[in-house]
This record gives structure tokens, sequence and C-alpha cells, in this order.
């Protein structure tokens, strides 16, 4: 990836990974990202904004004492400099871990409550090209502060029905930060995630691409287990030789690829 | 020309050891701008395995490691100390700023300096 955000460094892409849907793979796709990244060499900062800290335990830091809670709670201009740990994975990777006290951040607190993230991140992400947010599968307090941060959303969504209508109120709610705390904000597309040969997935999936032909981002990202296997031995999907894992990669590749395009 | 103080660390937040499903870390979860209503009686002391405000940990150095059990054990201001023996001055030198911090601190949660400072060097010692 490399997209000029925020004057920060060039070439830097920073993502707020979101949908309202839970479960279609928000933590999964802004794993397969960094992986991605990373493997590219590019610097990479994970900032876990979920209470269910998914991607925490994924990227398994050593040990931790502070998380996105306590950098929210903070509040102060950089701070979250402090509570960047290094990913197990191995060099060039780090994390701002979650915590399930999370969820005490996840409703408005002030008249700046929405900026915290973008505030506390400020002057912290010098060193990073890349940096992806995942965000709990809601549009409260913790998403709006990933969408006041980062330049651009990226929405994950499962070609189902439900997951579709979830797609489309994330990318309204991309549009409402836009105007409320953001106005550099942009959606960096759609990606559909967990698609399976069956004829309900492929007639979603045409159904999305004819709704948003500009933003649906290709390659579909497909069911596999590998996905599963990758999060649950906390490595990255790149370095699983499994020809599941394999495509994964290859896809992520071309998909970050995609996003670049989009952004540039 | 003076070196300018270090920024003070990150902290826990207050509510970190809060568990979302508590309803006594509920007046967090409150809508903004909404004032909560004045409480009828004292709010009783938290339990001490679920501080509302733990006391400030700093992210590295010689304290790391030291709980916000271990300073709770301090006691409140005015309670005997554990240790009866004679107690004597020892005097350190901090940054302006910290013993700043240090002080409101000390006021907002009505503690002794000589209480916590103890308690800190007990579990230094004891780690
Ligand atoms: N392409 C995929 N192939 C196989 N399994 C997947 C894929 N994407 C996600 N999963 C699995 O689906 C489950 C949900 O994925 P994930 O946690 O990434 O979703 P999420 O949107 O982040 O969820 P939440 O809304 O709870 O944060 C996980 O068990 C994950 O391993
Ligand atoms: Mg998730």
């Amino acid at each position: 990836m490399g997209i000029v955000a925020h004057g920060r460094l060039p070439g830097m892409a920073m993502l707020a990974v979101i949908s309202l849907k839970g479960g279609v793979g928000k933590t999964s796709v802004a794993l397969g990202l960094a992986a991605t990244a990373w493997a590219a060499g590019h610097r990479t900062l994970v900032v876990d904004l979920d209470p269910q800290a998914n991607a925490t335990a994924a990227l398994d830091p050593e040990a931790y004492e502070f998380t996105t809670n306590d950098v929210l709670a903070d509040g102060r201009l950089g701070i979250a400099e402090d509570a960047i740990v290094a990913s197990r994975w191995g060099p060039g990777i780090d994390v701002i871990a979650g915590e399930r006290a999370l969820e005490h951040r996840a409703h408005a607190e002030g008249p700046d409550s929405a900026l915290r993230l973008r505030t506390t991140l400020s002057g912290a992400l010098d060193r990073y090209h890349t940096v992806l947010i995942d965000c709990p599968p809601s549009l409260g307090e913790l998403t709006r502060n990933a969408l006041a941060a980062a330049p651009a959303a990226l929405i994950v969504t499962e070609p189902s029905y439900f997951a579709l209508q979830g797609a489309e109120q994330a990318l309204e709610a991309v549009e409402v930060a836009r105007a409320a705390t953001n106005l550099g904000l942009r959606p960096a597309g759609v990606v559909v995630n967990r698609v399976r040969r069956s004829s309900e997935h492929a007639y979603r999936l045409e159904e999305l691409r004819r709704a948003y032909p500009e933003l649906v981002l290709e390659p579909p990202i497909p069911d596999r287990t590998a996905m599963a296997a990758a999060q649950g031995a906390a490595v990255p999907i790149t370095s699983l030789r499994a020809p599941g894992a394999q495509d994964l990669t290859r896809r992520f590749a071309t998909l970050a690829g995609h996003i670049e395009e989009a952004l540039s | 020309m003076t070196t300018p103080a270090p920024r003070p660390a990150l902290r826990k937040a207050a509510d970190a050891h809060v568990h979302p499903a508590d309803p006594s870390g509920s007046h967090r979860l409150r809508p903004a701008g909404q004032t909560p209503a004045p409480p009828a009686e004292p709010i009783p002391a938290p339990a001490p395995t679920v501080p509302a405000v733990p006391a400030p940990r700093r992210l590295s150095g010689p304290l790391n490691g030291i709980t916000s059990d271990s300073l709770r054990a301090a006691g409140r201001r005015g309670r005997r100390r554990a240790d009866d023996g004679k107690l004597v001055e020892l005097t350190v030198k901090l940054p302006k700023s910290l013993r700043k911090e240090f002080r409101a601190a000390l006021k907002a949660q009505d503690r002794q300096a000589d209480d916590v400072l103890a308690a800190l060097v007990r579990a230094w010692l004891d780690r």
C-alpha cells in the first residue's frame, strides 16, 4: 500500500476498517492487509479499537500494560505513542492493544469525544507506512473516533443480504463522519469477504458490484480454513504454506494494490 | 537553559478494571451532556478488587510492575500504619511536574504521601 495521507510519511496508508454487521471479517481483513504490508517491508501498526480485542489476540504482543481504552481516556496529544507495543509476528509490526474495558468508551463523553483518537495518534505515526484501525461492529463512538482519525475507511461485508444492508449503512456513516469531523475522509472501497461457491453468494456479489461499481474492491476474499488457522496460531497468513493460505496471500496483495489505486 | 520536565506517561484509565457489565461502571455509559443526579448518601468505598480510581502507574521505570492494589493497601488518611516501628525521614528529588501531579492525586484521592510512598517502596522491595 502507499497512500499519501495527512502529510505523514510519504506513501503512508491509514485505514479504518469498519462494518455495522458483526463477524463479517473486519479483523481478518485488517490482519490480512497488515500481513501483506508487513511482508512487503512496510512498517505497520494495527490499532485495536474493538473491546473484543481479536486483532490484539492474533498479533499476540508480548507484554503490554496500556490499551486504546487508556489512550482514549487520557486524550492528550500524541499519548498513543506510550501504548504502542511490538507484535510477536516479528520486527516491524506493532499494535496498540484493545481490551474489554474499551466498552466504556463506546458512548460520547463530551464535545471532543470523537476526536480523541486523532489527537492521541498525532505525531505517533511518523515511522509507519501502514496503519490499520480495527473497529467494533457498531457505528458508535469507537468507530466515530476511527473515522475522525483516518483519511480513508475500508468497508468489509459478506455476500449476504443482511451484510449488504450493513455495508450500505457503513457507507452512510462515512458520509456523516466526513461532514462532522473529517473533511478529508473517503471510502477506500468495499471488500467482500467469506465468499463461497453458492448461487446465493454469486447473486449477492453481482448485486453489490451493480450497486457500487466504483466501490467494490477486487478480488473478493474466499472462505478458507487457513484464515482461522492463521489467527488461531497467531501468525500472519503470509507465513503459511498451505495452498489456501497462499491463495489468500495473493488476494490480499492484489487487494492492497487496488486500495492504493482507489485512493491515489 | 533547563531541560523541560518529561511529559507524564500514560496511565491506566480510571475504569480499566470495571467490567462493562458491572452496573457500578455504567455512569460512564451515560449519554454525553447528561449530568448524574447527586447521590442521596455518601458512596461507600469501592471493594478492593475493583478500584474505581486505580493509583497512577508509570509505563516503565524502576517501579514498573507495581499494581494499583499495592497502593490501595496504603490505606486512607489517619488510618494507623501497619508497621508500628519508628518513622524516619527520607529525602528524595523528583521532577517538579511529577511532584505537582503527585500532590494533586494525593489530594483528589485523600491520601498521605508517606503512606503511598511507603507502600511503593515495600512493593518494590517485595517484587
Ligand atoms: N475469509 C475467511 N475465511 C474463513 N474464515 C473467515 C474468513 N474471514 C473471517 N473468517 C472467520 O470468521 C470469524 C469472524 O471473522 P472476524 O473476527 O474477522 O470478523 P469481524 O467482522 O472482525 O467480527 P466482529 O464484528 O466481531 O469484530 C472468525 O472466526 C474468522 O476466523
Ligand atoms: Mg473484529
